[in-house]
């Protein structure tokens, strides 16, 4: 991959590093076709978990906020049943592959489609949440 | 063709050995294969790990999670953080299959 996609990388490490604390890197790996960050780390009494992965031509992102174990917030773009049902309705299956943003919600009893996220957005939630 | 830069050192000591054009093209090529089969072993353990959690491979998977709702609901249920796997697995799937045919590529050659 190329020095923009490590920089990438490397920006969600530094604003990590800045805004939660006991930040661990699970993964950390930049091939020729694609790179994956992975990450722990705490917000006050809360866990945070990050996964990241660049490629040639999309961007694919996880970012959980969770509270003893009940997801507080959920943002990813894996297009999984409802978010795709949610889009696309009974064509869903003509869109398997595409990242479908969307977040859940109260331990994920709720979902709702977004724009495409950050981890800077993200962390804007986070600490919305957390105020 | 590129040009590399090589201790004069070495090519002298190659010469005793044959043609050095051929036999630096011979240690590089041994030397990919040696880094893509580490590659390839490290992505199949990451792969490994999952398949054992969730019992099946990543297609199957996705396959699952996106088309049997009572799969989805499953999973949700006893991995909430299931998207997070779902996407690093995905990630060392996809090693797996472009180092595997970039392997087959310099061994069809050689």
């Amino acid at each position: 991959m190329d020095r923009e996609t490590e920089q990438h990388l490397e920006q969600i490490l530094t604003l990590a590093r800045q805004s939660f604390s006991a930040v661990e890197i699970i993964k950390y790996d930049i091939s020729e076709e694609r790179a994956l960050l992975k990450l722990k780390c705490t917000c006050e009494h809360r866990d945070v978990f990050v996964t990241e992965v660049i490629t040639q031509r999309e961007r694919w992102y996880s970012y959980y906020l969770l509270e003893s174990k009940a997801i507080l917030i959920g943002l990813d773009n894996y297009p999984d049943r409802p978010a795709l049902r949610l889009k696309y309705g009974d064509t869903f299956g003509q869109h398997l592959h595409e990242p479908i943003p969307h977040i859940h919600t109260e331990n994920k009893q709720k979902l709702e489609l977004t724009e495409e996220q950050t981890f800077a957005d993200f962390m804007q939630m986070v600490s919305d949440f957390c105020r | 063709m590129g040009a590399v830069a090589i201790k004069e050192s070495y090519i002298d000591t190659l010469r005793a050995f044959g043609e050095v054009d051929k036999l630096l093209n011979e240690a590089v090529e041994e030397y990919l294969i040696g880094r893509i089969i580490e590659r390839i072993k490290r992505a199949r353990q990451e792969v490994q790990a999952f398949e054992k959690t969730y019992g099946m491979n990543y297609s199957t998977f996705a396959e699952r999670i996106q088309l049997d709702g009572d799969y989805y609901e499953q999973v949700n249920q006893s991995h909430p953080l299931w998207e997070q796997d779902a996407l690093e697995w995905k990630y060392w799937t996809e090693e797996i299959s472009d180092w595997t045919e970039k392997l087959n590529s310099i061994l069809s050659k050689s």
